[in-house]
């Protein structure tokens, strides 16, 4: 009879798409049976697991299925054992390394503990070049914090970091696809609305450079003003880069004129100091940016924005320096806070005492590194101050307000 | 006024990591803070550091150094956190240029910390010995522990103390002990504040103002003690206080705390600031015990003046420390002869046991003085010193 035969066929492959369907899910369920402690049934999806010649390329994650299995049954020496298995057979995968080594640590054998997580980080490349620039970042912190805790103009060390250029080490741990997909397709459509935006102004490309980074501060349309030229960071520089053109000229002027000073020439902050985010900056390893003629006219703009700030600081620093109080005390804003909680009116008084008590003052900026937000800014910038009585140098924020198209200082900090 | 300044180098050795190591080994008595205090802060990120909580930690840091930017302290702790997580505990030697500067941070750490976690004896309620008794008009005491980096405010209650504030604070370079013009040195003694000098006329260094004390006190000018202008003051804007050992000879504390002195100080000679460079702290009773006798000796002086019996009144001076002893004797025996009575009244009396080795009262009062052809009302200073188990007056102003 046709119909049960009919039937059958739909059976055998209805079962088969069933099996295949649960095979496919027990890889990921096993560990999650493990996760919740619930051993034994780990360890029957475990064996039939196993038996699913499906599986024959996930052997390395059974394998590890089993040692967990061990480890939380109190079978360490088995589980030992096949955490060193996976270690020689799967060098890549970093839970080996990790429980091994708590194993040890907890046994006191420290060293062993140590070498073995060492491994685990030479084994993966990726997770070492992460981790070895999560280092590295910290050291430029704690460089920072202990310059402003010891007065130390000495320079920070540089901040070594390396771009993981070889998706294989990432992709050896992407096992969500779908996770992997909607991401990808976000980050696509995020870039596509960025360029769509610049598409209608019917621009060209400016430059088409598919070897080089271009380096944005999350995406190209939402950060106009964080621009990011680092010159010691992740990225490499993009020569004729029409966003960074202009402001490169801008500083450079900068760096000039700081140089022509006496300033000490510890070069430990990026040569080119414009708006620095090193921590924030998302490599994006596409097409070369286009920029809009608007974009380049609001660069423009922020170049010359920028040096109107400088200019500010500069005439601020020369006030001081002639110790006019009243044009120095023209440089800050009337909401001008001032700190340790004086009133702007006993600040002013001590300002005022202050400057006309010393003989002499030379203040000097230098090294300026300018964050600009619309009308509000934050310059940041090397301070030498020498008077009869002291000399030092140090880094000092001011924070500043665009107040009828004038600057002012609203917040003096060091 | 400005004391000469040489600046003291210290030869101690950096070790690796500059505060955390020889801190986390210390042990955890007690925790209480008031969350906007400074130093409340400093010991909580400690305090995370020792249990490990490293994350904590940093979070209460970034927070202290974004409120105080010129916090030595907070920004060295931090990056020697931040040190221990890039894994290169030897940064800090690139900083560190003179390794005295380290001594002092960590000094200053460890004193903070003891004060916010231990259980110290002011706050167990002992009273350091000196105070034994003060005038109605000196409201409030200042008293300066050296050893602990501390300056202690009481409040007098009358016959007893009460503890309302305590601060850390700076002493001189080169610690206690002043004796003569630009050694750095921090006096020892029983002194007054004198006046108030705003801030606005001081350099950047006093901070917001200062309130002398007058050393050279009579006792210091008696050994030829040089040196002036000891006063307590705030701190140079740079930095949001100094390390323990780092004035010219002055008491200096963070400007926040320079400010809230203010409300006990009086600059009338009404507040007492007793510098020891360490207190011998007591039980209230121990310390009530130990006033009558030295009551006793002044009550003895009163009587044996009115007694006008000059031989017994001269008793009381010494012979050896007293100057001008001898036309002294014979000044009293004169006046006294032709007195047929005398009055004392005593008001306003203080009792203060000197800081320092000796054996040293310092007695403040006002004396009324009657007799049939004299009155008078004076204030009246006096050292008594225990030399050979007697107790005599050295100076008396």
């Amino acid at each position: 009879m046709k119909p049960p035969r009919f039937s059958r066929i739909f059976l055998l492959i209805a079962g088969l798409l069933i099996t295949s369907q649960v095979s496919a899910q027990s890889v990921e369920s096993i560990f999650e049976l493990i996760s919740n402690s619930d051993l034994k049934k780990a360890q029957k999806a475990l064996n039939s697991a196993k038996k699913n010649t499906n599986n024959s390329d996930r052997n390395g994650e059974l394998l590890f299925a089993s040692a967990l299995i061990a480890d939380k049954s109190g079978e360490t020496k088995k589980a030992i054992g096949l955490y060193l298995a996976l270690i020689d057979s799967h060098p890549a995968m970093l839970g080996p390394y990790n429980n091994l080594a708590i194993h040890y640590a907890n046994e006191g054998d420290y060293k062993s503990a140590v070498a073995t997580l060492e491994k685990a980080l030479s084994a993966n490349q990726a997770v070492a070049t992460a981790y070895g620039n999560l280092q590295s970042i910290y050291a430029r912190m704690a460089s920072l914090a202990y310059r402003k805790a010891l007065n130390s103009n000495a320079p920070t060390p540089p901040m070594q970091l390396a771009t993981i250029e070889n998706s294989d080490s990432i992709g050896a741990f992407s096992r969500r696809p779908a996770l992997v997909a909607s991401a990808e397709s976000f980050i696509e459509q995020t870039l596509n609305a960025g360029e769509n935006a610049q598409a209608a102004d019917n621009t060209p490309p400016q430059n088409n450079q598919s070897d080089t980074d271009v380096v944005a501060t999350s995406s190209p349309q939402n950060d106009k003003n964080n621009i990011v030229v680092a010159a010691n960071s992740v990225v490499q520089k993009t020569q004729s880069d029409s966003v960074t053109e202009p402001l490169i000229e801008s500083t450079t002027e900068v760096q000039q004129s700081a140089t022509a000073g006496k300033e000490d020439d510890t070069n430990d902050e990026p040569a080119v100091t414009v708006v620095e985010k090193p921590v924030e900056v998302a490599k994006v390893n596409t097409a070369p940016t286009k920029l809009s003629d608007e974009a380049k006219q609001l660069a423009e703009k922020n170049a010359a924005e920028k040096q109107a700030l400088i200019n500010h600081v500069k005439s601020w620093a020369s006030a001081w320096s002639d110790r006019d109080v009243d044009r120095y005390l023209s440089h800050y804003s009337a909401g001008f806070t001032p700190r340790n909680n004086l009133s702007i009116e006993e600040w002013k008084k001590q300002r005022y005492g202050r400057l006309r008590w010393r003989e002499f003052i030379i203040v000097k900026p230098s090294r300026y590194r300018i964050e600009l937000n619309d009308n509000v800014a934050t310059v940041n910038f090397n301070q030498y101050y020498k008077s009869e009585r002291f000399e030092d140098t140090i880094r000092k924020t001011l924070k500043l307000k665009k107040e009828n198209g004038q600057w002012r200082i609203t917040h003096e900090l060091i | 006024m400005i004391m000469s300044c040489t600046s003291a180098k210290f030869s101690k050795r950096i070790g690796k990591l500059s505060l955390i190591l020889p801190l986390v080994t210390l042990s955890l008595a007690k925790i209480a803070f008031a969350e906007s205090k400074y130093e409340a802060t400093i010991a909580e990120s400690l305090s995370s550091l020792q249990s490990a909580n490293l994350d904590h930690s940093l979070e209460s840091l970034e927070k202290l150094v974004e409120k105080h930017p010129n916090s030595k302290l907070g920004h060295l702790l931090l990056a020697d956190i931040l040190s221990a997580r890039a894994g290169s505990l030897d940064l800090v030697n690139q900083f560190a240029s003179d390794p005295g500067q380290l001594d002092g941070l960590r000094d200053e750490t460890r004193h903070r910390w003891r004060s916010q976690t231990a259980q110290t004896p002011a706050e167990q309620g002992m009273v350091p010995a000196n105070l034994l008794a003060s005038s109605p008009t000196q409201r409030y005491i200042l008293a300066a522990d050296a050893s602990e980096s501390r300056l202690y405010v009481y409040e007098n209650l009358g016959t007893s103390y009460q503890l309302v504030a305590d601060y850390f604070m700076t002493i001189g370079k080169q610690g206690m002990g002043k004796n003569k013009e630009g050694d750095l040195r921090t006096p020892e003694g029983v002194y007054f504040v004198t006046s108030y000098l705003p801030g606005e006329g001081l350099p950047d260094r006093y901070g917001p103002g200062a309130f002398p004390i007058n050393y050279p006190n009579e006792y210091d000018k008696k050994l030829k003690r040089t040196g002036y202008g000891i006063w307590i003051h705030g701190t140079e804007s740079e930095n949001y206080n100094r390390v323990p050992l780092a004035s010219d000879g002055c008491l200096s504390l963070s400007n926040d705390e320079f400010l809230e002195i203010q409300q006990f100080v009086s600059t009338d000679w009404t507040t007492p600031v007793i510098i020891s460079s360490k207190f011998d702290w007591v039980q209230p009773e121990t310390l009530k015990a130990a006033v009558s006798p030295a009551r006793q000796l002044i009550d003895q002086w009163k009587a044996d003046w009115e007694s006008l019996d000059t031989d017994r009144f001269v008793s009381h001076y010494s012979p050896t420390h007293f100057k001008n002893y001898n036309a002294f004797v014979k000044r009293k025996k004169q006046v006294n002869a032709a007195k047929e009575f005398i009055e004392i009244d005593l008001n306003n009396l203080s009792i203060y046991d000197y800081p320092g080795d000796e054996s040293m009262l310092i007695v403040s009062f006002d004396q009324e003085y009657r007799s049939d052809n004299h009155h008078s009302v004076t204030q009246k200073k006096q050292y008594w010193m225990k030399e050979a188990g007697r107790w005599q007056i050295i100076h008396e102003s």
